[in-house]
């Protein structure tokens, strides 16, 4: 039986883009690997063909049986987490086994408030919506 | 936490049937490949062995060209010589080890001009059977012949290797919940497939081009300093054998000129590589061209064994640009292929209001010119109608010749009526490119969620055609996806924005408007698969006349970090 934990600092799953998303990965293994490495993605999933891109990384080689390494990533602008009728795109930290590819993941919103941009029922009038025709005054 | 878990995208891995029948079927592509490649090589090898063989001096007896009863390629040269080994004389008739037959008299000419009767040569002899001889060691072609079977061979193999080995990883990778693993997985393994079909295209279009175009194009260039003499025909008929799609024709016309101090036989008629293939084409050049028929012919001045029967330019050589097609598909999937495939997310945070004034005005391109539409559909309708086209005319010839091809007609309806909708397709885009041109400013250039977003709109041309103006920014989901061969977009609009609907004139030729983004949405961004696209539409309706329609996309970045925190 492996262990695999990512501590976040604070207990935090939103984040603002922009922000430095950090903790602790700790691991503990059955056996020698070569290596551990956590990494910062985001992912869609939905009607579409599944994009992934790994934002960040931290490899450590080598790994021994057991360890733990504090991490920082700085989160970029976007994308955001958002889900619509067709995509729905998430962002998550992954502590990965290499070569064998055992993962613990957690899942992060990455928005400008705490839950993720709901695309769906956005079909509504602006705010502000005002025209004014012929020579621009 | 413990491992032993975890969350499923489905399962992707084959049924065991689907595992069988690919195996199966790749299975036959690679015996059938190495079957193909072994037999090109061991005949590539017993070429090459010549090159290994002892020189013995010979005496040419007899030299000439012979028919060879093959109407592909009915001409070889046939040369027969003596040579002595061990003291014991032998007798050969083997020019080279491959089979030196053509559909060119020329060629099998040149080969028995180099050995006139009476005269010495050189040999190779097998040191294992002295009575096996020929007079010229040649590279083994055959080798790089022995190539084309592999491509049966890379999918066979290919295929089993992805039913064995790819298709159980992606299914243990999709149980085994690693998500970033795939990252540009599929992607870096599409982006390989388009470079070798990319490189795949460039060589064969490439190699055809010179085949088909570069070779008689330049054959026509140089000919037109030829120097034309009488000539007579020796013999014309029409050839004909059979191909993987019914029955080939060409005319063989074989005719006799005088130059420099001998007279010289050739049937080359023209540059260009290919016959016809038609019967009738066929018989028409040979009723031109009958037997001890009077002519003139080209010939080379510095080389009087090079001559054509028509040096002019006929629309056959045409048939030369079709290579190109494949030429620059195969570089564009190339160069494609070797470009970056990175997400886009628009500029981030932290940009000062003094730094956007720069961008404070952005004029916007429509996706798509009035000239580009016209070409592009020009372009699909004659690809389209150049191939239906072949096809309608052996309906026709049916027709004419009172054998009607009723299965071959019926069929074709459907694809000529597609190919008349292009036409009229290249129609309606030739004479909507004489529309007014709008043209569409945003302020900013470079707005941002939460911003106000100010449009101007004004048009070149006679903005009075246009009775209604419909301006709308709407965001939309893009998502791309394969179904079997097929790759499929869907769109689904989350938020639209009415800007302007008007019919009043002088609002329709100029004006702006302004409109709110809101915060609680999502910006522009791009990914292989995904987007999200924000554009404005902008539609103008002139009565019995193509519409003005147009579409400008609108980058709308993130929100500014100052607006984000408390």
């Amino acid at each position: 039986v492996i262990t695999l934990r990512i501590d976040l600092d604070d207990d935090r799953r939103w984040y603002l883009p922009g922000d430095t998303v950090s903790g602790r990965a700790v691991w503990r293994l059955d056996e020698p690997v070569d290596a551990v490495e956590l990494r910062l993605f985001w992912h869609t999933n939905g009607k579409g063909t599944e994009d992934v891109e790994i934002v960040d990384s931290l490899r450590m080689e080598a790994a021994d049986h057991t360890g733990e390494r504090s991490f920082a990533f700085r989160l970029p602008s976007g994308p955001y987490s958002f889900s619509g009728s067709l995509i729905t795109l998430a962002w998550a930290i992954e502590l990965v086994v290499l070569p064998g590819g055992d993962t613990e993941r957690i899942e992060l919103v990455v928005a400008p408030t705490p839950v993720e941009v709901r695309l769906a029922g956005l079909g509504r009038e602006p705010k502000g919506h005002s025209i004014s025709f012929g020579k621009r005054s | 936490m413990t491992i032993g878990n975890s969350s499923s995208n489905g399962d992707r891995g084959l049924s065991v049937g689907g595992r069988g029948c690919m195996t199966l079927f790749f299975g036959v592509f690679l015996v059938m490949g190495c079957i193909a490649t072994v037999a090109m090589l061991g005949e590539a090898v017993r070429e090459a062995a010549v090159w290994f063989w002892p020189e013995v001096d010979c005496t040419i007896m007899t030299s000439g060209v012979e028919e060879t009863g093959d109407d592909s390629e009915p001409y070889r040269p046939s040369v027969r010589f003596e040579y002595l080994v061990d003291g014991r004389r032998h007798e050969g008739t083997g020019v080279a080890r491959s089979d030196l037959s053509s559909s060119s008299f020329d060629s099998a000419r040149r080969v028995v001009d180099r050995y006139p009767a009476g005269s010495r040569a050189v040999s190779r002899v097998n040191p294992s059977v002295p009575e096996d001889a020929v007079l010229e060691r040649r590279f083994p072609f055959t080798i790089f012949i022995a190539f084309l079977p592999l491509i049966f061979v890379a999918v066979g193999g290919g295929g089993l290797y992805f039913v064995w080995k790819i298709v159980p990883r992606i299914s243990r990778t999709d149980r085994g919940a690693s998500i970033s693993q795939r990252a540009g997985g599929a992607s870096r393994l599409g982006k390989k497939i388009e470079l070798g079909m990319g490189l795949l295209f460039t060589a064969v279009g490439g190699g055809l081009s010179i085949y088909l175009l570069v070779i008689p194009v330049l054959g026509l260039a140089m000919a037109a300093t030829w120097v034309e003499v009488p000539a007579t025909v020796i013999s014309s008929n029409v050839r004909s054998w059979s191909t993987d799609d019914g029955t080939s024709y060409r005319a063989d016309v074989l005719y006799e000129y005088s130059a420099g101090d001998r007279s010289w036989l050739s049937n080359r008629r023209h540059f260009f590589p290919v016959g016809s293939g038609d019967s009738d084409d066929a018989r028409a050049i040979v009723d031109r061209y009958p037997e001890g028929a009077s002519t003139t012919c080209f010939v080379a001045p510095d080389d009087p064994g090079r001559s054509v029967l028509d040096r002019s330019f006929r629309p056959v050589y045409l048939i030369g640009l079709f290579p190109l097609i494949f030429l620059l598909a195969g570089v564009g999937l190339t160069i494609h292929s070797r470009r970056a495939d990175r997400p886009s997310v628009p500029e981030p945070l932290g940009r000062t209001e003094e730094a956007e004034v720069a961008v404070a005005d952005r004029t916007l391109e429509p996706e798509a010119g009035p000239v580009a539409k016209v070409i592009g559909m020009l372009l699909v309708a004659a690809f389209w109608n150049g191939i239906v086209s072949v096809f309608v005319w052996q309906a026709v010839k049916g027709l004419q010749a009172g054998n009607p091809e009723w299965f071959l007609m019926v069929f074709l309806i459907p694809f000529v009526l597609v190919g008349l909708a292009l036409i009229g397709g290249v129609f309606y885009t030739f004479l909507a490119a004489f529309n007014p041109r709008p043209t569409i400013t945003i302020s900013p250039g470079s707005p941002r969620l939460g911003t106000r977003l100010r449009v101007e709109w004004r048009f070149a041309g006679r903005a009075g055609r246009i009775r209604h103006l419909e301006i709308a920014l709407e965001g939309f989901e893009k998502a791309s996806y394969r179904r079997g061969t097929d790759t499929h977009t869907d769109r689904e609009s989350f938020a639209s924005f009415e800007l302007v609907s008007t019919s009043v004139d002088w609002e329709i030729a100029r004006g702006s408007a302004e409109v709110e983004i809101p915060e609680d949405t999502m910006h522009s961004f791009a990914s292989s698969n995904n987007a999200i696209v924000w554009s404005l539409f902008l539609h103008g309706d002139i009565p019995s006349w193509p519409d003005v329609s147009e579409t400008f996309e609108v980058e709308i970045r993130p929100l500014a970090r100052e607006r984000l925190l408390p």
